[in-house]
């Protein structure tokens, strides 16, 4: 009798703790995200000339703000991402869509920043579509990230999107031209907190966190991850994601 | 003019995004600084919509929407909830809550009129 006292006791205990995570997480998120709400509304405001008409160099000052306000929101979705990614916390809502109208929509949304560097962006599968059962928001994600590093450390040519049908499983290939991994960082490209073709010097560094959260969020889908790539002559990160409900 | 009636205990907010709505959406905007307010206000303002922040004190915004469902003067009022948090499970409490919407802080400015303005049709208003 006394052991089934303890189990319960632990259940109970268990419950609490994870209770009390889930709280902890809430709290950090609201601390985080409520006063980003604030500054990023009051620039917006400004820049949209809602309280009078801004001079151009106030402007750009403002416009550099606000990026650094999407940065810092983008380093708190990423923390609390990989916390609850840590905790297993992360519960995956698959729906039936079309990947390729998502990966466009995706690809869409960097045309911008590849044509400030003057890099092609390709994207092969574009145009078919291709059904899957996944969570749709963590797909985009996943692809955020890796479309977003590749346009990050190419500095000349292309970054390409493709997609082959394998047996068993859909393959995703985010390739470029950029400046590549040395072979021996390969191995721990996906370890958290690890940073590779950083340039020394001002600007954006990241959490490192970044690779480590796309590799969970694959393999919660069911699928893998892996890399290949050659220092000054670009990667490619190329995952999986299996045509049957594995989960 | 559709009346909004926006919720939140975070009074810089409330008053930018009051002044948003007005100014670019030309609405007719109402401010509640808690849960006990806002539920006042929903009584006798009869506003189109609520904006409504989900951490509050007094009433948060789960206790709320529970009372606007709960009585037939407020039933129909659609609700655009605020979150701080995308936890699965916050996610899944605001929808089960019943309203018709959420957007995660920060957002940006376009995408929370958008919003206002495909749930005001939504209800004809």
């Amino acid at each position: 009798m006394i052991g089934v006292i303890l189990v319960f006791r632990d259940i109970s205990e268990g419950r609490r703790l994870a209770q009390q995570e889930t709280e902890f997480v809430n709290t950090v998120s609201h601390e985080l995200r409520t006063p980003l709400a604030i500054v990023k509304e009051g620039i917006s405001q400004v820049v949209e000339g809602l309280h009078g008409e801004l001079g151009a160099e106030p402007k750009d000052y403002l416009d550099t703000v606000l990026r650094n306000v999407d940065r810092l929101s983008r380093i708190t979705n990423a923390i609390l991402d990989f916390s609850r990614l840590e905790s297993g916390k992360v519960v995956l809502k698959k729906v039936l869509f079309d990947i390729a109208e998502l990966s466009n929509e995706v690809v869409t949304g960097f045309r911008q920043s590849a044509k400030d560097k003057g890099l092609e962006l390709r994207c092969l599968i574009c145009g078919e579509k291709v059904m899957v059962l996944a969570d749709r928001d963590k797909i985009a994600e996943i692809l955020v990230n890796l479309i977003g590093n590749a346009l990050k450390f190419t500095d000349h040519g292309y970054v390409e999107v493709a997609l082959t049908e394998q047996a068993g499983a859909f393959e995703f290939t985010v390739a470029d031209s950029g400046r590549g991994i040395a072979q021996e960082d390969l191995p721990k490209v996906f370890n958290k907190f690890e940073q590779f073709g950083r340039v020394a010097g001002p600007g954006e560094k990241g959490t490192g966190l970044g690779l480590s959260i796309v590799k969970g969020l694959v393999e919660q889908h069911g699928g893998r991850i892996r890399v290949e790539s050659e220092l000054g002559k670009g990667s490619k990160f190329i995952f999986t994601l299996p045509k049957k409900d594995e989960k | 003019m559709a009346k909004i009636l926006l919720v939140d205990d975070e009074i810089e907010f409330v008053e930018m995004i009051a002044f948003r709505l007005a100014k670019t959406g030309g609405y007719d905007v109402v401010s509640a600084y808690d849960g006990e307010e806002g539920l006042r206000k929903a009584r006798s303002e009869h506003p189109d919509l609520i904006i409504l922040d989900i951490w509050m004190p007094k009433k948060d915004g789960y206790q709320v929407i529970k009372e606007l469902k709960g009585s037939e003067e407020t039933a129909r009022i659609p609700v655009i909830f605020l979150a701080a948090s995308n936890l699965p499970q916050t996610l899944e409490k605001v929808k089960a809550a019943g309203g018709a919407d959420y957007i995660l802080k920060p957002f940006d400015p376009p995408v929370l009129m958008t919003k206002i303005k495909t749930v005001l049709e939504k209800n004809n208003v």
